[in-house]
């Protein structure tokens, strides 16, 4: 797999416009990630992603507090270029009471995939959640997730993702508290069962003590 | 401490002890004494020797970042 790194920079200013010319003309998945805080208590902030002017979609997380910088959910948009000229990436402030100043973050790269279309499952919360998908493969996979929750007294978060019932993966925090946070996004090799019937695949927590809400953003990405 | 810049940087030197890639993983953190999840970077890797073994090593290189045995860190290389 082919990677571009388009730009890991400090936040400039919304919306924030950023030049790249891609490597290649393959279908490709535009991994986003940055941070950012909330002007408001108890508010929802993000980054509304655009290429060349059309929305892709947003990075989001549920600020508990205010004034206080936190990691978006990241988030992979399948993305495929025609030409080999400039585009233009734009991140804009999803909600009014997002904003962004020079100590936030916000990288960007292009994974240049196969011809093979990837599994991207975007979902809100509550989790456990599931879906079902139709595997392309018998064998291995690239998995790639995100997401974030609550622990209401803090304390450890783990975020499974479960294939056909069987958990193949966790991303955990320590949550200090009990305010929303994102768990880090991971990218890791599963292998799928050979099935002509739909697989199930989804969301769930690694204790009882972890709660998430229609505040909290998912994602799951199948890559062949 | 508050306002703090956090930073972890993974290095990765080859057998003779020389640079061959390496990225980090950041947030500001308004707060002090905190967990939290630090927004993590994909960049360009260097291209690696086949049959060569790599050192891989992660580290605090923000002036205040600590870490416990309560942090998780996973590193993946997409090939």
């Amino acid at each position: 797999m082919d990677i571009q790194e388009l730009f890991n920079t400090a936040f400039t200013s919304f919306p924030m416009n950023v030049k790249f010319t891609p490597h290649d003309t393959a279908p490709a998945l535009l991994y986003v990630s940055a941070s950012a805080f909330s002007t408001a208590a108890n508010q929802r902030i993000g980054i509304t992603v655009s290429l060349d002017g059309t929305p892709l979609g947003n990075l989001m997380i549920f600020a508990n507090e205010a004034q206080s910088h936190k990691a978006l959910v990241t988030q992979l948009f399948p993305v495929q270029f025609s030409d080999l000229n400039p585009h233009t990436l734009t991140l804009s402030a999803a909600t009014p009471y997002t904003k962004c100043d020079s100590n936030d973050t916000i990288g960007a790269a292009l994974l240049m995939i196969s011809d093979t279309e990837p599994f991207i499952w975007t979902t809100q919360g509550p989790i456990p959640d599931y879906t079902t998908f139709q595997s392309k493969v018998s064998g291995e996979a690239l998995l790639f997730f995100s997401g974030s929750a609550f622990n209401t007294g803090g304390g450890p978060i783990g975020l499974n993702v479960v294939v056909a019932g069987n958990p193949v993966a966790i991303s955990q925090i320590q949550a200090s508290n009990g305010s929303h946070v994102a768990v880090p996004p991971r990218f890791t090799r599963v292998l799928l069962p050979y099935s002509k019937d739909p697989i199930q695949i989804g969301f769930s927590m690694n204790s009882g003590d972890i709660q998430s809400d229609v505040n909290d953003n998912y994602q799951i990405a199948l890559i062949y | 401490m508050p306002q703090s810049y956090l930073s972890i940087q993974l290095s990765i030197v080859d057998p003779d002890g020389k640079d061959a890639g390496g990225t980090s993983a950041v947030l500001f953190s308004n707060e002090a004494h905190q967990h939290k999840t630090l927004v993590a970077l994909l960049i360009n890797q260097k291209p690696w020797s086949f049959g060569k073994t790599y050192k891989w090593s992660l580290a605090v290189s923000g002036q205040n970042t600590v870490t416990d045995a309560n942090d998780f860190f996973s590193v993946t290389i997409l090939y």
